[in-house]
């Protein structure tokens, strides 16, 4: 069983279609990653999943379940998490608050030791834990963001462009943490524009242009291939 | 410089009732995204609950007072229920139409159980306390200090508890708060309990010191929004502050102007305001 | 009810009804046309009432007066004063959230509403200003609702054959596309906040000329008359109900909503004296649930706005491609 699975899904904010006919799969454990030009639609195929626009035709499934056009707060407690790529945080709280806010459906009462684990995972989360997230640098602000995803402990974590706006350092270290987070078990399916470093550690990787899937291979084939090479990865 | 002083009592006792008008005022703002005009008519419809406790059904004010402010709460859910909600995915600029119409409601509601004519709680006039020429009426005091309490008490739920927390969530970023699977609609909910609670609570206090009359609140509705905007509308304690100054101001204008025009103050302030810092003091959503 | 009585009170109904559609005209400049909300009708429709007042009545010790003007001249000073009010409350408000303006324009209606109470050497106060002169009183002996009923008939058409003439200038069309998408016609290089600001003035203008009207029908103003009930909030749902945007469905909604509004008055008429003040709450509150009901069930009124027919819409009409 998959644990994502999209099939052939179009549609868009408005009337328009935006993704025509994509479908893509994440297998457990795997970190798969969707790559191709501005404007391909790759973060509207994550809203899609997410419940976020409007889809007018296809199927996703999560685990088996159909989740198509369910609202994100239902969405979110399958075990199914998403980082925007904007706006990902709450400027005004503090940055427990803001992981708080992430398990704000947990009924189970783990919070604290999820907590930790997140804590464990973004040591400089822990040491400011008090303070107001949106006085964060760029980097640590996107810890907050993913931490607040991992609050749920997803078995599918959705990322949207996590390098972005960051210092190549902190992209490494983003980075980084990804790969541990994939290491505990957790699913990841990664929009980046930063093509060439995100397929060097992903499983597999799905090239999208104009909305439509061009290609698809694991990471390690589409790096060395020449007409994505071509295409993108000058960068 | 006495009447100066009096004068600030004077205008620190009509800020708080601002205040708490103002403070729910920002937190509809922040959460629902629109101004509610209606606000002032539910500050008229509190007072007027507390009303029913203290005229007809002779109880004390202590124990009518929460009754009446949860009362309202519920009330304004309601209302959000039966029309806001429908709106939702409407424009800012229809919804503050659609809270005109309700303020509309309200206000002839209460002017038809009511009558239009001038109520009060309780007979007699209370002396006041007096020291060094200053006075202030024992209830003045209660008036300050109960919006103190209250003021507090929200500082609490909003950063002790979970469901202030989410409220201060879904007012920093709704798309977000969603995301994270915040039950957005209860939020909601407890939003107006809290912004027409504390509104009601003015409004009993405003009925305290002067008297009551239908159209109490919608006269309040302007310094309300004045001191919202100038504490910055989105933000609470912008809305604290904004609230005494506004009411210190209108009573120290009647030092230069005829008291008549005190509304004027705080529109003047506002456009200030607007022309040179929308954002307010504390620089709340624009 | 016998002829000539019910034949008066149908005269009366129109004229008010005409006067009304003046300032609805005139509101929907700001709110159809540009999206501009006013909630201080009143203060322009009361600024345009005295400013004719004041300008055609005979000297008095209770106000300012006694310039004797004619109707005409009182008329367009009132659209003129009107529009600098306008004009100074779109000076502030222009550029900022609709939110914004609507309690400015609250303001500005408190702060005309307490000059007009308070300035008694101008407005004689509380106790208004009579003896307002007949426009007809050079013309014809004695009182003719009906021919002051074609005045108002004139002015409403006048009104709306010009904002209709308006709709289809090259002016307009640059407002309808400042609310369609406001960055690209900034982007376009035309400057949007002028076209707001002279839309404001227009529709201030309008609602100064309903205030004189208003003036000359009754012949005695006072500041109760413009309480914002009767001056703002008819009005707006006047518009909503109608339609806003577009010119038709605002004399439809100005005419059903009068008619709703004083239908309802027979009631208050036939009731005991305890229960007036009860009766006119009720009809309040049945205007407001009429707006609520409207913006949740037909938010577009009951004439809903259509397209502009301009030469290049009806050439794709023609040509069979879609509707603009």
């Amino acid at each position: 069983m998959s644990l994502l699975q999209v099939d052939e899904v179009s549609g868009g904010y408005t009337s328009v279609d935006i993704l025509h006919d994509v479908s893509l799969t994440v297998e457990p454990g795997e970190i798969v990653s969707v790559i191709g030009p501005n404007g391909a639609g790759k973060s509207t195929v994550m809203k899609a999943v997410f419940g976020l626009i409007r889809v007018r035709k296809g199927r996703i499934a999560f685990q088996n379940q159909d989740i198509t056009g369910l609202r994100p707060d239902t969405i979110v407690r399958k075990g199914l998490c998403y980082v925007p790529q904007e706006f990902n945080i709450f400027p005004s709280l503090t940055v427990r608050e803001n992981l708080e806010m992430g398990a704000f459906v947990r009924q189970d009462g783990g919070l604290a030791e999820q907590m930790e684990l997140v804590f464990q995972l973004f040591p400089p989360l822990k040491e400011r834990e008090k303070q107001t997230a949106g006085h964060l640098s760029g980097g640590q602000r996107q810890m907050v963001a993913m931490g607040r995803a991992l609050m749920l402990d997803p078995q599918l974590l959705l990322l949207d462009e996590p390098s972005s706006g960051l210092s190549p350092l902190f992209i490494e270290q983003i980075f980084e943490r990804i790969i541990e987070i994939n290491a505990t078990g957790v699913g990841i399916l990664m929009v980046e524009q930063n093509a060439k470093k995100a397929l060097s550690f992903s499983h597999r990787g799905y090239i999208l242009t104009m909305g439509a899937n061009r290609h698809e291979d694991t990471g390690q084939n589409l790096l060395v291939d020449p007409e994505v090479g071509q295409m993108f990865l000058g960068g | 410089m006495a009447e100066i002083l009096q004068l600030i009592i004077y205008g620190i006792v009509l800020g708080s009732i601002i205040t708490l008008g103002a403070i729910g005022v920002s937190m509809i703002f922040g959460i629902l995204r629109f101004a509610h005009f209606a606000h002032g008519d539910i500050m008229t419809l509190g007072a007027y609950l507390a009303l029913i406790g203290v005229g007809p059904l002779s109880l004390p004010m202590l124990g009518v007072f929460p009754l009446a402010v949860v009362a309202t709460g519920l009330i304004a859910a309601g209302i959000d229920r039966l029309i806001y909600r429908h709106l939702r995915s409407s424009s800012p600029i229809i919804m503050l139409i659609s809270s005109v119409g309700t303020a509309l409601m309200l206000r002839s509601l209460i002017q038809l159980i009511w009558g239009p004519d001038n109520k009060i709680y309780t007979q007699g006039i209370s002396m006041p306390y007096t020291y060094a020429d200053l006075q202030i009426k024992p209830e003045q005091i209660t008036i300050v200090l109960g919006t103190v309490a209250l003021v507090t008490l929200l500082h609490l739920f909003l950063h002790q508890t979970r469901m202030g927390k989410a409220m201060r969530a879904m007012s920093d970023n709704m798309n977000l708060a969603r995301i994270s699977g915040i039950n957005t609609e209860r939020v909601i909910f407890w939003a107006w309990i809290i912004a027409a609670g504390l509104g009601a609570a003015g409004g009993i206090f405003l009925g305290i010191d002067t008297r009551l009359n239908p159209i109490m609140g919608w006269r309040l509705l302007l310094p309300v929004f004045a001191a919202a905007i100038l504490g910055g509308i989105g933000s609470y304690y912008g809305a604290i502050l904004g609230g005494i100054v506004i009411g210190i101001s209108q009573e120290l204008s009647t030092l230069f102007i005829s008291p008549a025009y005190k509304p004027a103050i705080a529109f003047g302030i506002m456009v200030l305001m607007l022309i040179f810092r929308p954002t307010g003091i504390m620089g709340g959503q624009k | 009810m016998e002829l000539a009585g019910l034949l008066n009170y149908i005269v009366f109904f129109l004229t008010v009804a005409g006067i009304y559609a003046v300032l609805v005209l005139g509101l929907n400049i700001q709110w159809g046309f540009t999206g501009q909300i006013n909630i201080g009708v009143a203060a322009f429709f009361a600024v345009g009432a005295y400013t004719s007042a004041i300008l055609t009545t005979a000297p008095s010790p209770d106000h300012l007066g006694g310039f004797g003007l004619p109707f005409l001249a009182g008329a367009l000073a009132a659209m003129a004063i009107a529009a600098a009010l306008g004009l100074f409350v779109a000076l502030i408000t222009v550029n900022l959230r609709g939110d914004y303006l609507a309690i400015a324009s609250i303001g500005i209606a408190e702060i005309v509403r307490l000059i007009l109470k308070n300035e008694e050497w101008l407005t004689n106060g509380v106790r208004g200003i009579p003896a307002i002169p007949d426009p007809l009183s050079g013309l014809v002996q004695g009182s003719h609702p009906a021919l002051f009923l074609l005045i108002v008939l004139i002015a409403v058409g006048l009104v709306y054959f010009a904002v209709e003439r308006l709709f289809r200038s090259p002016w307009v069309r640059v407002l309808r596309a400042i609310r369609a998408n406001e960055e690209a016609v900034m982007a376009s290089g035309k400057n949007v906040t002028r076209f707001r600001v002279e839309a404001f003035l227009l529709g201030s203008a309008i609602m100064g000329l309903g205030g004189a009207l208003y003036a000359h029908f009754t012949s005695f103003i006072s500041p109760s008359a413009f309480e914002p009930m009767y001056g703002t909030f008819l009005v707006w749902v006047m518009l909503i109900a109608g339609g806003s945007g577009n010119n038709r469905g605002a004399l439809l909604g100005t005419f059903v909503i009068w008619l709703v509004w004083t239908g309802t008055e027979m009631f208050t008429s036939q009731a005991p004296e305890e229960w007036i003040t009860r009766i006119s709450a009720i009809r309040i509150f049945l205007i407001g649930l009429i707006l609520e009901i409207i913006l949740i069930l037909r938010p577009q009124g009951l004439l809903p706005e259509r397209p502009p027919r301009t030469p290049e819409a009806d050439e794709k009409r023609r040509s069979g491609s879609s509707a603009e």
